[in-house]
């Protein structure tokens, strides 16, 4: 670790349990952020301030003003240009140490595997079922672990699947559901609360510093403040981890 | 003859998300007959909440949709579980990113 890391992450390496060693393992760690707008920027944020290694961030198309609401790591300047670019530039200005990919694609049947494949973690922070429920079953496929984060109006979920010892995405639903609309009604605020949430649990399981959640759900009321942690089902039947 | 009424059971069933705003309240109390399955309450609840909940809640048969979560307690169950008197429901369809 350099002398300006050292001092860049001074504040955290005094967590107990974590110190110079769980640095370390963040440095060597990667992790792909599937939609960098409101759960995965902040998200993406916080593991860059981190100093997670690598980040690889896959959103496809341009920057809309009604994005501004929540996604964290754009501006009014970037205003109908590439959102992922602009996000990665964001995190290295955060962080000079990071290594930031930017790639301008949603995750899709073509390009999951690839995505997957040259990381060691996926957050799965996309609005579409489509796409959660794929990276899921290639983030099971490659035994690679997941963390979902997910919100409407002011309520969130946190899920971790770590593949073979716990639910996945497809034993808590095997298809989406029936009336989910791509626009919902949220706040930036819970989307960086989960986000923020999400980054935790994947700093834990790539440093070592504790336990993510296993079979469990934590369910979030921000109206109410209340926190709430579920005890998850997993299928043995599941066609994506019932083999497992 | 048994001249026994069953006594129906008091279910309190907590709505979360996109099903809360469509009761338009976090949560009820509902009467069900003694050994009433979740299968059955959700049933139940799409009769009485037909306008509101049927398209969130059914699949293309009208039946529960798989991609619904339910809880008893703090504990996900299948549609099969029986439930008792006093049981806490929760229910709620999945969210995503954005």
């Amino acid at each position: 670790m350099t002398d300006v890391e050292r001092a860049m992450y001074a504040w955290q390496l005094d967590v107990a349990g974590f110190g110079e060693e769980g640095q370390r393992r963040l440095k060597q760690a990667s992790v792909l952020v599937s939609r960098c707008g409101g759960v995965g920027g902040h998200l993406a944020a916080e593991l860059a301030m981190a100093g997670v290694g690598k980040i690889v961030l896959a959103h496809a198309g341009n920057l809309r003003l009604d994005d501004l609401n929540r996604q964290v790591l754009m501006s009014h300047a970037g205003l109908n240009t590439p959102r992922a670019p602009q996000a990665a530039e964001r995190l290295r200005a955060l962080n000079p140490c990071a290594r930031v990919e930017a790639v301008e694609e949603n995750v899709t049947p073509e390009n999951v595997n690839r995505l997957v494949e040259n990381v060691d973690a996926v957050a799965c922070c996309a609005p579409l079922f489509e796409e959660r429920l794929l990276l899921n079953q290639e983030a099971v496929r490659q035994k690679k672990p997941l963390v979902d984060c997910a919100m409407f109006e002011l309520e969130a979920q946190l899920v971790t699947v770590l593949p073979g010892k716990t639910a996945c995405l497809a034993c808590l639903y095997p298809a989406p559901p029936p009336a989910w609309q791509r626009r919902f009604p949220v706040f930036g605020a819970v989307a960086g609360v989960v986000g923020c949430l999400g980054a935790i649990e994947l700093i834990k399981l790539l440093s070592g510093l504790a336990l993510p959640l296993e079979n469990q759900m934590l369910l979030c009321d921000l109206r109410t403040l209340a926190f709430r942690k579920v005890i998850l089902l997993r299928r043995a039947d599941c066609p994506v981890c019932g083999g497992l | 003859m048994n001249f026994e009424r069953q006594v129906p059971m008091n279910i309190t069933v907590h709505y979360l998300a996109q099903l809360k705003q469509a009761a338009g309240m976090p949560s009820e109390v509902i009467d069900v007959p003694e050994g009433c399955s979740v299968h059955a309450l959700l049933k139940q609840l799409m009769e009485r909440r037909a306008h509101t909940l049927r398209a969130l809640v059914c699949d293309s048969a009208g039946l529960p949709h798989p991609a619904l979560l339910v809880f008893v307690g703090d504990d996900q169950v299948e549609p099969n579980q029986v439930l008792r008197d006093g049981d806490h429901v929760t229910v709620l369809t999945p969210m995503a990113g954005g």
